[in-house]
């Protein structure tokens, strides 16, 4: 596996040529961090629902603007997705509100509104299951020239960033990624590849929404 | 002849640009070393898991002269660009606004968007543009390290951020390792300083307090009313 991922670290760097973007990956280290932030927001909204971070699973995070969502799998199929409630302070405008109101959404009494537990049939946990989610190096789309790195033409923050930790035992393995797909982007090996994990975790997870929650 | 006086004119006309230029640029970081603005107090927050950055310059003083204040209006409202994207230019690639604060002075606050502790390039330019020093950031571990020039930034310590300074040694090797990731851009300054912030610390903020009496050529920025609101967003 780490052979595939050289491999695609290389690809991906050939693939720059005839790309506009150029993927670099991230170091992985930062990810149990980012991970721990939406962990500790989640856990404070949901504290009466008691998520258990410790079972056996696939814990993943899906984060696009102000919209938050986990879901976790179990092993066998159980699943249960956890929606964050939108806020009316803006991050951008007013962070220290944004952050405050946030606060005030710990303990959050309408929780069941923010819940939906459903099951994966077994041919579609066994996709899920089989992704390599932590075995992707960590994608983010940057412009090819380092020193304007920041300087995105398209804008970085429409793309969804995934991100979260399989447990098994006690291996924990982290993640995050952006969706780096753009509609006028064509992608080549690897990258379509990454793709098609990218489509069935929409198709078979984040397509689902906690439609009573505010 | 004609040729010459022409491409002189034209060679002149040109050079005008680059004076007129750093009059209407206030993302110079507001140093009364150039630039239409200064302030008395600079905050830089990282707010990591909002992927925000603001820059705050507390009590704004603008620099004396006629049509400096509809210069800065129109800097930031558009309305005097010929380029009218020059707004987005001026500092933060979110937006920025002017505002009254409570002691009846007016603040400016600049919004960037930030991915992560990755993006030490963004890091570099943002503390670089907000306190005027040379800025070397590098995670190692579960660190941020920022090294910098000139004075200590950090004014209140936050027992959980780590001071120093850096030994010449170090100095030299932080030199070094800037030079080959700017691709042999010098620094402008000399890398003396470094703070280490944890990773998991949601929130960074750097803080610098300069001396009013040092602003010679500017005035406390008055805004009355009727200029305000003034500010530009492009909201993601």
């Amino acid at each position: 596996m780490r052979r595939l991922v050289a491999i695609m670290f290389l690809m991906a760097g050939l693939a720059c040529a005839e790309t506009s973007w150029f993927f670099a990956p991230e170091g992985q280290k930062d990810a149990p961090v980012s991970v721990n932030f939406r962990k500790n927001a989640l856990d404070g909204i949901f504290s009466q629902a008691k998520i258990d971070w410790n079972a056996d699973g696939l814990y993943i995070f899906r984060e696009r603007g102000d919209s938050l969502r986990l879901i976790v799998v179990a092993k066998g199929g159980e699943a249960v997705l956890y929606q964050k409630p939108s806020q009316k302070e803006s991050r951008w405008r007013k962070p220290e509100a944004y952050l405050r109101e946030r606060e005030g959404l710990m303990g959050y009494k309408d929780f069941e509104k923010c819940m939906e537990r459903f099951t994966l049939d077994s041919a579609s946990y066994d996709e899920i299951e089989g992704l390599p989610l932590a075995d992707y190096p960590v994608i983010t789309p940057t412009k090819a020239d380092s020193a304007n790195a920041f300087h995105y033409e398209v804008n970085t923050l429409q793309m969804p960033l995934y991100l979260g930790y399989k447990k098994e035992g006690e291996r924990v393995q982290y993640f995050a990624f952006r969706d780096f797909r753009v509609d006028s982007q064509k992608l080549t090996y690897p990258l379509d590849t990454i793709e098609q994990g990218l489509k069935k975790l929409d198709v078979l997870l984040f397509n689902r929404r906690a439609a009573r929650c505010e | 002849m004609r040729m010459r006086i022409l491409l002189l004119l034209i060679t002149l006309s040109l050079a005008s640009c680059y004076v007129l230029l750093p009059r209407t640029n206030i993302r110079d970081g507001f140093t009364p070393a150039r630039g239409l603005l200064t302030s008395e107090n600079v905050k830089l927050q990282f707010f990591w898991e909002l992927g925000v950055v603001v820059r705050t310059n507390e009590n704004l003083y603008l620099r004396d002269g006629y049509g400096n204040k509809d210069l800065l209006i129109g800097a930031i409202d558009g309305t005097n660009a010929k380029n009218r994207t020059q707004p987005m230019n001026l500092c933060g690639d979110i937006g920025v606004s002017i505002e009254p604060s409570k002691e009846g002075t007016f603040d400016a606050k600049c919004v960037w968007r930030i991915d992560g502790w990755h993006d030490v390039n963004k890091i570099d330019y943002l503390v670089d543009e907000a306190f005027f020093r040379a800025v070397f950031t590098k995670v190692i571990g579960k660190e941020l390290h920022i090294y910098y020039s000139g004075d200590s930034l950090l004014e209140t310590p936050d027992p959980a951020v780590v001071q120093r300074k850096l030994t010449p040694e170090e100095s030299k090797k932080i030199h070094a390792e800037f030079e080959e990731r700017s691709v042999g851009t010098p620094a402008h300054g000399t890398f003396i300083n470094e703070m280490i912030f944890p990773l998991d610390m949601p929130v960074y903020t750097i803080t610098y307090h300069r001396n009013v009496k040092d602003f010679k050529g500017y005035e406390p920025l008055e805004l009355d009313a009727s200029e305000l609101p003034l500010e530009h967003f492009d909201l993601p």
